[in-house]
């Protein structure tokens, strides 16, 4: 049996010390070598107390029922040896890592363990050819991007040759080509080297054709275990919260197909496009392209109100930087607008809303406003603006010439439009979720009732089902007249939620327009339901969109 | 240079540091300086100038200054200054000094750069390792902590903050950023703890890891060091190095044994010439 196990859970529960509820109940799970389980589940379910309760360094105290075995001994009374063979990588690469040079860092488990040198120099040899490291196997830690400090952290723990790898959510504060790097790592590593994977990962759609098995938690109970089809399948057809988070062609094809095929629901963008193809008569084919009048459509809608504040050739570049990152710029911001700026990683997204904001001034250039606007930026990591030791407090901050009973009007009123349990208000801000302190900190900045919000990456790290709230929240603060930028990467938000989009490349906006139709005028960087259907209906940008096209083709 | 193994360069900057302080002999000394300026110079190319001109060159001459006022000895006067004689000895001494002083300066200049941090931290780890490994989490969270800085103060600018021109406003908003330090960095010392205790931190017995290989080259340099180091140290213990300044200056009268050891004190000296010359085919 040990051989053909590596984890066993049996009705394993546990509660935090002074919870009234437990956090994980009565859960039983059976991790085979080899296998590459994804496991989902809404902030709050108990994804990480799970994960850090299997490696016995990391687990919390609590009362525990039920047991843990690994590799059919009870995980309590592994050896150090033995617990070198779960590795544990965590969410933020920059503390991750511990020493100051890269060589350091991938030796640094191995010296832990009190290998010789000989045998440390030849694992970090191979863990550098492996991963890639060697040219820059002598740098500074602190030189190194999100990315590379990521893959520098996962190649340290699998330097110690471990059986299975524990990621929490690894790959959340990573931009989508780092995202996709260290994701063919894991699998490289899963597939070539054998090494089991059990990853938390809250956008789980671009990994499911890799998985084995997916598992959902809800309320610390398992309450899927399904391979990956399945799973989707499952999720959409129950209309789960996170079905939003599974792909596109997946969403699509499961309205129209019966729970039997479901082995066969596809999940990537190709086995969509053969799934339409399958269904939609040939004659349907006609190849339409995006024609170019619609390039000039964004022309005149841009001439029709004046701008709220509009950057003219804006140059900018950081102190001691080489280049510009920003080169000749124009953007022009509407009253009431909802705008996406989209562009690759680098392209300097963040740089650009912090001019709109004027933290940062620009070389060359003007920023006109017509009338004096109030700007607030919500920067990417919600945490740079806590200062306080309690929720409340942080709000109250905002407010320092009203009454006391204004101040708490002014702040239970901001914090039932942004979704904050009273509850968490006497909590320190360091102890709540990832998404309640954007909320939090979304919070802080609508106390100071701005004109125009900026917000940087505001979807990275969030669940498929907060998503949607957060979506529903930024129209209501269009609607009361505010208007909204946000620099994202996440182009299927952008496309369904966001009325205009901008692509920033090498310095300068280089196209805007209407979100849908900007969108499926790319053939690239656009989002997975147009990629799939574009052949067929070329206007169609989200997964609704599609769904409402096939239906029309079905009545026909 | 850079290419020595940490442990060699550390014996030769030793050597040649405490040999630069000890011996004073008036011709020995301008074989130290002559060396290690040009040894700045190689390797810092333009901007040697600022640091012998702005650095070296005032506090030799500081030096040369300040002797002849407050030491009288000495048998040739050059004048008065009031009712004390300014002599000839007490000023080359002065200036001596100054020529000793500049020349550590250089040398420990070429030392610092030769031996970052990295090297530092394995000579360090030889004899107490744990030191090292908290000078390594040091060096690595400096950095990180001025990002971190920084990335608040303009993340409260986007908010709003900060902008206040009273030097009250200012010092209430530097005590913000300061608790938002403080708050970030218990909570990220905990993650990074974590991440130390996931790879098997402070559980049993460390070995310790370091990339510097001890080659033949290595081997050889060092043996020459211990050669010249005798030979300079039978020098001086045998007298030939004994000089005076005051009343006049004298020093003892060539041996075999002074050139010899003399020889070996030009090869020392001139040695990472040779190496910077190797390394740094640029300049």
């Amino acid at each position: 049996m040990p051989n053909s196990e590596l984890f066993r859970l049996e009705k394993f529960s546990f509660t935090y010390p002074g919870a009234s509820t437990p956090c994980l109940h009565a859960i039983d799970l059976v991790i085979r070598p080899g296998d590459f389980v994804l496991l989902t589940g809404c902030s709050g379910s108990g994804k990480t107390t799970l994960l850090r309760q299997l490696k016995p360094e990391l687990a919390a105290q609590g009362q525990r029922t039920g047991a843990i075995f690994y590799r059919g001994k009870a995980l309590a009374s592994l050896t150090l040896q033995e617990s070198a063979d779960i590795g544990f990588v965590g969410q933020d690469p920059e503390l991750q890592l511990v020493t100051d040079k890269v060589w350091h860092e991938l030796a640094f488990g191995l010296e832990n363990l009190g290998l010789p040198s000989a045998e440390i120099r030849r694992r970090v040899a191979e863990m550098s050819s492996f991963f890639g490291i060697g040219g820059w196997f002598h740098a500074d830690t602190a030189s190194l991007s999100g990315g590379q400090k990521q893959m520098l952290a996962l190649a340290s723990v699998v330097a110690m040759q471990p059986r299975i790898l524990l990621l929490d959510e690894p790959c959340s504060q990573l931009d989508p080509v780092a995202r996709e790097d260290f994701l063919s790592l894991l699998t490289k590593l899963n597939r070539e080297l054998g090494i089991s994977v059990l990853l938390i990962e809250h956008r789980p759609d671009s990994l499911l054709p890799m998985a084995d098995r997916v598992l959902l938690l809800e309320q610390g109970h398992l309450a899927e275990d399904a391979p990956p089809r399945r799973f989707a399948a499952a999720l959409i057809r129950s209309k789960h919260s996170l079905a939003a988070a599974m792909p596109a062609a997946a969403a699509v094809a499961a309205a129209f197909t019966v729970p039997e095929q479901d082995d066969q629901l596809p999940v990537t963008v190709r086995e969509g496009r053969l799934w339409l193809a399958g269904r939609l008569p040939a004659a349907e084919c006609t190849g339409r392209r995006p024609t170019p009048h619609q390039v000039a459509g964004d022309r005149k809608k841009k001439d029709c109100s004046p701008a709220l504040l509009s950057l003219k050739h804006i140059d900018y570049r950081y102190p001691n930087a080489a280049a510009d990152v920003l080169r000749g710029l124009d953007l022009d911001i509407l009253p009431n607008d909802l705008l996406a700026i989209c562009g690759a990683n680098g392209s300097g997204k963040s740089t650009l809303l912090k001019l709109i904001a004027g933290v940062r001034r620009p070389d060359r250039g003007k920023r006109i406003m017509d009338k004096q606007v109030k700007i607030r930026l919500l920067p990417q990591h919600p945490r740079l603006l806590f200062t306080t030791e309690c929720c409340q407090d942080e709000l109250a901050e905002m407010l320092p010439t009203l009454s006391p009973q204004e101040q708490a009007a002014r702040i239970s009123a901001v914090c039932a439009r942004c979704e904050i349990p009273d509850a968490i208000l006497t909590r320190h801000p360091y102890d709540i979720s990832g998404g309640e302190q954007q909320r939090l900190a979304l919070a802080k900045l609508l106390l100071t009732e701005p004109q125009l919000l900026l917000l940087d990456e505001p979807t990275k790290g969030l669940d498929a089902a907060y998503k949607a709230r957060f979506a529903t929240l930024l129209a209501d603060l269009r609607a009361s007249g505010m208007a909204i930028v946000m620099a994202t990467h996440d182009i299927e938000f952008a496309a369904c939620y966001l009325s205009r989009a901008a692509l920033l490349f090498d310095g300068t906006i280089i196209s805007q327009g209407d979100a849908g139709e900007f969108f499926t005028r790319n053939s690239f960087y656009t989002t997975a339901a147009n990629r799939m259907a574009r052949e067929w209906f070329p206007a169609v940008a989200t997964v609704a969109d599609l769904l409402a096209a096939l239906r029309e083709v079905g009545q026909r | 240079m850079e290419r020595l193994h940490p442990i060699t360069a550390f014996v030769y900057f030793l050597l040649v540091i405490s040999f630069a302080i000890t011996l004073l002999h008036p011709l020995l000394l301008p074989v130290s300086l002559a060396a290690a300026v040009s040894c700045v110079i190689l390797r810092r190319g333009r901007s040697a100038l600022r640091f012998l001109l702005g650095l070296c060159l005032p506090m030799a001459l500081l030096s040369a200054l300040i002797n002849p006022l407050v030491n009288h000895r000495g048998a040739t006067i050059l004048f008065y200054l009031g009712r004390n004689a300014i002599t000839g000895e007490s000023l080359l001494f002065g200036l001596m000094a100054g020529a000793m002083l500049a020349s550590v300066l250089c040398w420990f200049d070429l030392a610092v750069a030769v031996l970052d941090n990295e090297k530092l931290i394995y000579l360090f780890s030889r004899s107490a390792p744990a030191l090292a490994l908290v000078l390594s989490l040091t060096l690595r969270f400096l950095p990180l902590y001025r990002r971190q800085m920084a990335a608040i103060r303009e993340a409260r600018a986007g908010a709003g903050f900060g902008a206040e021109a009273t030097r009250r406003g200012r010092l209430t908003e530097a005590g913000h950023i300061f608790q938002a330090m403080l708050s970030w960095s218990l909570e990220s010392a905990l993650e990074t703890a974590d991440s130390m205790r996931a790879r098997g931190y402070g559980s049993g017995k460390r070995s310790n890891f370091h990339v510097f290989r001890f080659d033949a080259r290595d081997r050889n340099i060092l043996l020459l060091l211990i050669l010249l180091a005798a030979l300079l140290l039978a020098g001086a213990l045998r007298g030939c190095f004994s000089y005076a300044y005051f009343p006049v200056v004298s020093w003892a009268a060539a041996t075999p044994l002074f050139y010899t050891a003399a020889a070996a004190y030009l090869v020392l000296c001139f040695l990472p010439l040779f190496w910077l010359r190797r390394n740094h085919a640029k300049f």
